[in-house]
């Protein structure tokens, strides 16, 4: 399966928080099939940490916003937008930064948490696209968390490497803020 | 194997070095390779069963651009074709399968010191290795699979154009030039090559894994996360489906 059918996206803003090591939002959004539109929100952590998440537009107010199913028959697409945005936007730009990334696979109405079939998907797509080249692989099952720990980092800044294993060391899951606590 | 192993001692820097990463470049600097086969003189002479000239098979066959791989996809296309070419496949295969382990161990060579500095590298070699292997497999099997099928007493071949050692040229009732096909030495020559591929992948894979550790290697411990180790990511990779990072 190959991801080249994004559609084209909007910058909406970056929003700085507050919440801890989380330091802003950056939302984009897009229309994908039957005008369907969607927001991607690219949640940026102390020392260029960053998590992606998407969701329809709408939903925003839902605890279960992550977890929606459209039924639209739209994957490729919405997976593609999300890897480009990625690509463009955070790994591209950010390159001398030396990002790092992670995404949590959401769990369905009636699913349990660990290892949730979004984790499953996420982790084989990553797997498939991704190589071991500039990124350790990480995976927390029972959380359905997958981290991408970028080598360069840790090779190269070994304080902000323990920090950041420190925050995960720590982490914990809440589906409905998806925090770093 | 050691014979093998003495010629790639002997190697030159530049022979090495126009073994490009995925047999992207060959510039054809022959003089610096040893075991160029030229297989001109073969070009002009298989014919298939319906008295096609096969012309796909071109120059020499060490010219590994744009794929050696190709040429063993042909190769295993051929082997189906006729039995009165069984012996010269048989020169035929046991050459592509030295000069592609000798490419294999070139590569090898020129990358197992740049595998330290460029992780790309390696992820490179380790997936040319493993699809070079697939298709050595694929080719011995099917050239076992092709001998099985053959009643090798039965066998002659009726193309001499190729066969420089008249010994075994005889001729029919009607006065024609008969080559039979020796199984001892075909078969001797395959189970040889079997067996260099065979010690060859030992070899590379004691190699491979090393590299596979190398990468794992200074990965930071997370209590609550699993490392993935690069070799998981391998096996649970879709082979098909292109890395973007």
């Amino acid at each position: 399966m190959e991801f080249n059918k994004a559609y084209p996206y909007h910058f909406i803003g970056k929003f700085p928080q507050s919440n801890g090591i989380l330091l802003a939002e950056h939302c984009f959004d897009f229309i994908g099939k039957s005008r369907v539109e969607y927001i991607v929100q690219v949640d940026e952590y102390e020392h260029k940490l960053f998590c992606l998440k998407f969701l329809i537009k709408g939903t925003e107010d839902n605890n279960t916003k992550f977890s929606t199913i459209t039924n639209n028959d739209d994957f490729i697409g919405i997976i593609s937008t999300c890897i480009e945005i990625l690509m463009n936007e955070f790994w591209t730009k950010e390159l001398h930064n030396n990002p790092s990334f992670f995404f949590i696979g959401a769990n369905s109405k009636n699913e349990d948490k660990s290892i949730t079939k979004r984790f499953r998907v996420y982790r084989q797509i990553i797997i498939n696209k991704i190589s071991a080249t500039n990124f350790f692989h990480y995976e927390s099952k029972k959380e359905s968390v997958y981290l991408l720990l970028n080598r360069n980092m840790c090779t190269n800044s070994p304080h902000i490497r323990d920090e950041i294993i420190k925050a995960f060391n720590d982490f914990e899951v809440d589906m409905s803020a998806l925090t770093i606590q | 194997m050691n014979d093998l192993h003495l010629d790639l001692t002997t190697l030159t820097e530049d022979a090495l070095t126009i073994c490009d990463w995925g047999f992207s470049a060959y510039n054809g600097d022959e003089k610096s390779i040893k075991k160029v086969v030229h297989l001109k003189d073969l070009n002009e002479v298989l014919i298939t069963e319906k008295g096609e000239k096969i012309t796909k098979i071109e120059s020499t066959l060490f010219q590994i651009h744009p794929s050696l791989l190709d040429k063993l996809t042909i190769l295993r296309d051929y082997l189906g074709l006729k039995k009165y070419i069984a012996h010269n496949l048989t020169a035929l295969i046991s050459t592509v399968l030295n000069d592609t382990y000798l490419v294999l161990v070139k590569q090898f060579l020129l990358t197992k010191d740049k595998i330290q500095e460029n992780t790309d590298n390696y992820l490179k070699l380790r997936e040319m290795h493993l699809l070079l292997s697939t298709h050595l497999n694929n080719t011995i099997n099917t050239f076992y699979s092709f001998l099985e099928k053959t009643n090798l007493e039965d066998t002659s071949v009726e193309s001499t154009h190729f066969i420089s050692n008249k010994d075994i040229i005889n001729y029919n009732q009607f006065g024609e030039e008969v080559i039979h096909v020796q199984n001892i030495d075909y078969k001797s020559s395959i189970i040889k090559s079997t067996l260099e591929i065979t010690a060859f992948s030992t070899f590379y894979s004691k190699h491979l894994e090393d590299s596979f550790s190398f990468m794992d290697k200074n990965a930071p411990e997370l209590d609550k996360f699993k490392l993935i180790s690069e070799q998981e990511l391998w096996a649970d990779k879709n082979k098909h489906t292109k890395y973007i990072l």
